[in-house]
Formats: structure tokens, C-alpha cells, sequence
């Protein structure tokens, strides 16, 4: 993929923990693209990496975390080559993440006021009753009607969805470029969840931001994605835009999830389709395909050689890591004489 | 078919915390009424605060209500342990609620002990028995709770609900913290306990798409009050109280949600419960209210095969 006008790329990124027993891959050989504008969701279950990617971008991999390889490239920029201090200029200002858990990401002593006024006092050297104006002003732009009130709030004052509406206003008051919004609706109620969607989707449009947004719930996807990575066992799997992937999916582990979406059952009592067996434990070797021992599809090379992150067909911008990716599969049988 | 479980006009207060001016209290739920009939999967949705988990409490006994009652088999409810026995509860957290220093042998066995006189040999035969139905192995029996991953320790949960042999199973978001593939396989489960054994289920759940799969009957709270409740069929498809609306329009790509930022200034749940106010709880929120609903509290009409508390449900049909 050409990596010129994005906004950040990433590349081959691998992040493994030491631990006594030895060292764990979480992550392996990631590579994605954000454009300015865009939105790339990243959809995997517990466990699959979709976190430690985003902490691993943000430079915020502690140990027994270590980066083992890869780049990340932010505005032409190799972020992991700084230093923790040179990497801060960037980290909030240009480079801003919004959390799952709001209530607990904010600081309960001070107000929200005072902790919106710190990254606007921090990073754009404003004055006090500068920061004061900016604030109400990102308040309300969140969509806070009583922006004074809430100016004057303690986060335990305030709901979740107002203190997740709080974090939004924090992440956007430097104008970012790219925002990372790690599972930011998961904590929610359906009717705050679609709010906060609806949000960051027009917030993306009028500042013109690149975003990646985490999620283990591949149904918000089509709301506020342009293109959407499939992780599976600290890989992508699938690499495709937001228009094919419900029609049709190339990973075996895509469709299955597709399948297991409650949203996309029509009828009432019938068994919902299950993925059988559980993903690969931390630590566990795996041969071949990640997949296999989940894949109703699997043959014998599956077992023994791990399949590459490629496309699926020679014209097709979709990539997908899989020997006999499904719909291409169909095409080529459906070509035959 | 039967009713089983019956609740009439239940209502609950608690002490709010300002006890220095006295404390008010705060009424969490105002005359909820509700049937559950015997092999059927009742689900109850609203969002946070708005009663879900309070009206669950009471049916189980874990909480007295201050007013109504609760009747099983028709019924009042008698002694505590009756009914331990009879509504078993299953919670959301599985990781929170089985003791870690315990075995699934001795998780499953201790509402035997504590509720049953079975002999050993009995305890121990029923418990594999309840094991293989919820699709474990009897191996792990001998496993401690942190050995397992989520969606079996759901089923772990599960077996101690089921293993009294109860007529009413109340499970609060028993699937809310699950990943989307392994909810699926307990959703499934839940059916199958169902069709199989005929289990009743109140099925606790704030996911609208949930109960569009699992529920023959659904029920819609909001601030403690019963909104909506009817067949899933008719009340999914054709919603007549704009709250049920609401929650529909909410479900990811339902499409309608730009719509949706035009109303983000009003009030959210919690808050309105704890205000005084008149009239229908929902009005604060709601794009339809009017002088009418401000004045009084809409009654609970019959129309279209539900029951619907609203002024405007003719018009929504």
C-alpha cells in the first residue's frame, strides 16, 4: 500500500512480554494505515492485541512489555526513535487517545474544568482565563448544554456518558490529527453508545482528524468506520473497507464473528451460529494459521505453514491472511468452466 | 400457559446518601408489575438506573419491597430459603461472583449443602450431571475458577443456578461482559435449557438485538417504571412508546443516529429519576412530549397486544 499522504503508518510493529516463563508475543507483525480523515476500526476479541497495538503507537508499552520490531510513522516522524521526552510534545496534542472507562481515566480530586484547562495550559501555553473560555467552549462543542455546570463538576458528578463526552473534550482541544479511541463506547448504555458515536463521527468531519477506533463489537463498525482491521491471536487477519466486509467477508474468523452477531439474527429462537473451541492462550506456540484449530475450513497446510497478510485477488485493495479466503474462493470456482 | 412468577405493583425506595438534612428518599421503582409463564424467556431491557437490577433483587428476595407483592405458583412468597430454591440468580460478573478459593466442585455443591439434605453420593452424582448440561467436562470439576475463561465461567454460574432444580432462573446482563462469539454460545445455551428442560428465564439484559433472539415476551423499563411490555414480535417491530423507539433507533446500525445529536443536551436517566417532577417520567427526554404529559402520569393501556404507558402510543402505531 503507498505510504505517502498518510498520516500515520505503521509497520511490521511486534510487541512481546517477558515473563518468567519466558517471552510472549502479543502482538505480531502489525501494519496499518490512517489517513487524515479516516476512520480504521480495529475488531478483535479480548485478548487478540487490539489494546496493546494502540498502547504500543502511543509509546506507552511498560514493561515486561518490549517493543521487538517495527516503525510507527506519524507526519513522516518515527515515533518509537524519540525519546520519552520528545515523544510527549507530540502524545496530547497531536496524538490523542480516549479510554474505555471514563470515570476512571479522569482524576477524581479535581474538576473537569481544571483538567481540561491543564492540557490547553500544557500544550498550548494558554493563560488561565484563556483556558477558562477554551474550555466552555470544547464543553459545548461536545454537546453539553450547561457547559458552566459541568465546567464546575467533579467527575463523579457527572454520568457516564457526560464524563465520556469530558474525556472527548480533552482529547480534542489541541486539534489532534489522530485520535485513538480505545473501546470508548463499551462502558456505555446503547442509547449514550449511539450519541457518542454520532459525536466523534461529526467532530471527525468538521476537524477533519484521522481515527482509529478499537472495539470488540463488530456491529458499531458500519457506523463510523471507513476501513476495518480483523485481529485475531496478536495478528490481522483481514484488511478491507467497511462497504465488502458484511457482503463478503474473506477471513473464515470474520465470518464467524459476523455470524455470531445477535444484531444480524433475524429469527426468533433459532441458535445463533458459535465459534467453536477458544482463541490461542499468551504464550501458547502456535504452527501454521492462528486459526486452524477454531476453522471450520482448515485443511492440512493450514496446520503447518502460517499463511501471509496478502491480497486476496490481484485487483483487490482487501487483504486477508488466509490460504482459501472465502469469497475468493467462490469467485475463482464460480470463473470455472 | 401457566403463570409462574407474578409481581404486582412493586415499589422500592432507598435513603439517599445526604443523611446530614435528613436524606431524602429516593424512589427507584413506582408500581412495577410484571408475569413470567412457566418455559418462557421474559427479558427485561432499559438502560443503567433504570431499575433493572433493584427489580431482580426483589424478585429473588434478596430485598424486601416496600410495597406490592410477589407471587410464585399464585402463591406469596413464605420463607426465604422456599424461594432461594425455587429463583435461583445469576449474576453479570461470573469473574466476581465464584468465590476464587473455591473449586467448581465446591461452588456447586455448597447450594446443596446449605439447601438440600442429599447424601453424599447424591451431591456428587447431581453435580456432574449439572456439569455435562451446561457443557463442561467433569475433569473440571476440580479446576478453580480463574482456570477458566470467561464464557465457561458463565457457564460455571449457570450450573449453580440451575442445579436446585429451580422453577424461575433471573439472570442480571448475564452475557454484557462477554465477547460477541462466546455470548453467542450462552445465549444458545439459555435456549436449549429452555426447550429441554422447560426452564423459565428472566433474562436481565440492556442489549436490545439480545432479546430479539432469545425472548418471546419483553418488557421496557426507564427511571423504575414499566414503559413498554409485550410480545417481542409486536413490540420490536412495532414500537408504540417512544422510549422502545429510542432504544431501537440506539442499536448500532439501526442507520437513524445522526438524528440523535440534535437531543444529546437532555437529561440522562439517573438524574431524572432522582428529580421531582409531574407526569410521564420519559417526558424530559422524549421529542413528542407536551402540556398533557407534564400534567399527569400517562395510565397503562392495552393496544395492538401490549401494554403501553404513553398518551401518545396510538399516534407511534
Amino acid at each position: 500500500m503507498a505510504n505517502r499522504d498518510c498520516l500515520l503508518a505503521v509497520e511490521c510493529l511486534s510487541v512481546d512480554f517477558e515473563t518468567r516463563r519466558g517471552s510472549h508475543t502479543a502482538i505480531e507483525s502489525v501494519c496499518l494505515d490512517v489517513h487524515a480523515g479516516e476512520t480504521v476500526a480495529i475488531v478483535g476479541e479480548s485478548g487478540s492485541g487490539k489494546s496493546v497495538t494502540s498502547l504500543a503507537i502511543m509509546g506507552l508499552i511498560r514493561k515486561p512489555g518490549v517493543i521487538r520490531s517495527g516503525k510507527v510513522n506519524f507526519n513522516g516522524m518515527d515515533l518509537l526513535a524519540l525519546s520519552s521526552c520528545q515523544r510527549r510534545q507530540y502524545l496530547g496534542r497531536d496524538i490523542t487517545m480516549i479510554f474505555q472507562e471514563p470515570t476512571v481515566s479522569l482524576n477524581p480530586s479535581f474538576t473537569v474544568g481544571y483538567q481540561i484547562s491543564e492540557v490547553l495550559k500544557l500544550h498550548l501555553k494558554m493563560k488561565r482565563t484563556e483556558c477558562r473560555k477554551r474550555a466552555l467552549e470544547l464543553l459545548h462543542e461536545v454537546g453539553i448544554s450547561d457547559s458552566l455546570r459541568c465546567f464546575k463538576s467533579y467527575p463523579h458528578q457527572l454520568s457516564g456518558g457526560m464524563n465520556q463526552r469530558v474525556m472527548i473534550a480533552m482529547a480534542i482541544s489541541c486539534k489532534p490529527s489522530l485520535l485513538i479511541a480505545d473501546e470508548p463506547t463499551t462502558a456505555l448504555d446503547v442509547t449514550v453508545q449511539a450519541q457518542t458515536l454520532a459525536l466523534l463521527r461529526q467532530l471527525q468531519k468538521n476537524n477533519g482528524m484521522g481515527m482509529i477506533f478499537i472495539t470488540h463489537d463488530l456491529s458499531l463498525v458500519p457506523d463510523i468506520a471507513h476501513r476495518v482491521l480483523v485481529m485475531y491471536a496478536g495478528q490481522i487477519v483481514e484488511n478491507c473497507s467497511i462497504d465488502v466486509l458484511f457482503t463478503g467477508p474473506l477471513h473464515p474468523y470474520t465470518e464467524a464473528l459476523l455470524k455470531s452477531l445477535p444484531a444480524h439474527h433475524d429469527k426468533q429462537g433459532e441458535r445463533l451460529s458459535t465459534i467453536t473451541g477458544t482463541p490461542p492462550r499468551a504464550g501458547e506456540t502456535i504452527t501454521g494459521c492462528h486459526f486452524h484449530g477454531r476453522c471450520s475450513y482448515a485443511r492440512e497446510r493450514c496446520k503447518e505453514s502460517a499463511p501471509k497478510l496478502i491480497a486476496a485477488l490481484p485487483d483487490d485493495p482487501r487483504l486477508v491472511r488466509c490460504f482459501y479466503p472465502l469469497a475468493a474462493n467462490s469467485k475463482t470456482s464460480a470463473g470455472r468452466p | 400457559m401457566p403463570v409462574l412468577l407474578e409481581a404486582k405493583n412493586i415499589s422500592k425506595s432507598y435513603q439517599g446518601k445526604n443523611r446530614l438534612f435528613g436524606g431524602s428518599l429516593v424512589k427507584v421503582l413506582h408500581d412495577v408489575s410484571l408475569q413470567l409463564q412457566a418455559g418462557e424467556i421474559l427479558a427485561i431491557v432499559g438502560e443503567s438506573g433504570s431499575g433493572k437490577s433493584t427489580l431482580a433483587r426483589q424478585l429473588v428476595m434478596l430485598e424486601q419491597p416496600d410495597s406490592g407483592e410477589i407471587l410464585l405458583d399464585g402463591k406469596p412468597f413464605q420463607s426465604v430459603t422456599a424461594i432461594h430454591r425455587q429463583v435461583r440468580m445469576i449474576f453479570q460478573n461470573p469473574a466476581a461472583s465464584l468465590d476464587p478459593r473455591k473449586r467448581v466442585y465446591q461452588l456447586l455443591e455448597q447450594p446443596l449443602l446449605n439447601l438440600t439434605g442429599l447424601s453424599g453420593s447424591e451431591r456428587e452424582e447431581l453435580i456432574y450431571r449439572t456439569l455435562d448440561q451446561v457443557g463442561l467436562n467433569n475433569d473440571q470439576a476440580s479446576y478453580y475458577p480463574h482456570m477458566f475463561s470467561g464464557g465457561q465461567r458463565q457457564r460455571i454460574a449457570i450450573a449453580r443456578a440451575l442445579i436446585l432444580n429451580p422453577q424461575v432462573i433471573v439472570s442480571d446482563e448475564a452475557v454484557s461482559a462477554l465477547d460477541v462469539s462466546v455470548q453467542a454460545q450462552i445465549l444458545n445455551l439459555v435456549m436449549d435449557l429452555r426447550d429441554q428442560i422447560g426452564m423459565s428465564w428472566l433474562f436481565i439484559t440492556h442489549d436490545i438485538s439480545v432479546v430479539n433472539v432469545i425472548a418471546e415476551r419483553v418488557l421496557v423499563l426507564y427511571a423504575g417504571r414499566v414503559m413498554e411490555s409485550g410480545p417481542v414480535k409486536e413490540v420490536l417491530e412495532n414500537p408504540a412508546h417512544p422510549y422502545t423507539q429510542r432504544l431501537l433507533q440506539s442499536v448500532p446500525g439501526a442507520g437513524d443516529s445522526d438524528r440523535l445529536v440534535a437531543v444529546v443536551q437532555m437529561i440522562p436517566a439517573a438524574e431524572a429519576q432522582a428529580m421531582e417532577y409531574t407526569g410521564c417520567a420519559y417526558r424530559h427526554r422524549c421529542l413528542l412530549a407536551d402540556q398533557q404529559c407534564v400534567k399527569s402520569e400517562p395510565p397503562m393501556i392495552s393496544l395492538a397486544g401490549r401494554s403501553v404507558a404513553c398518551f401518545r402510543a396510538k399516534s407511534m402505531l
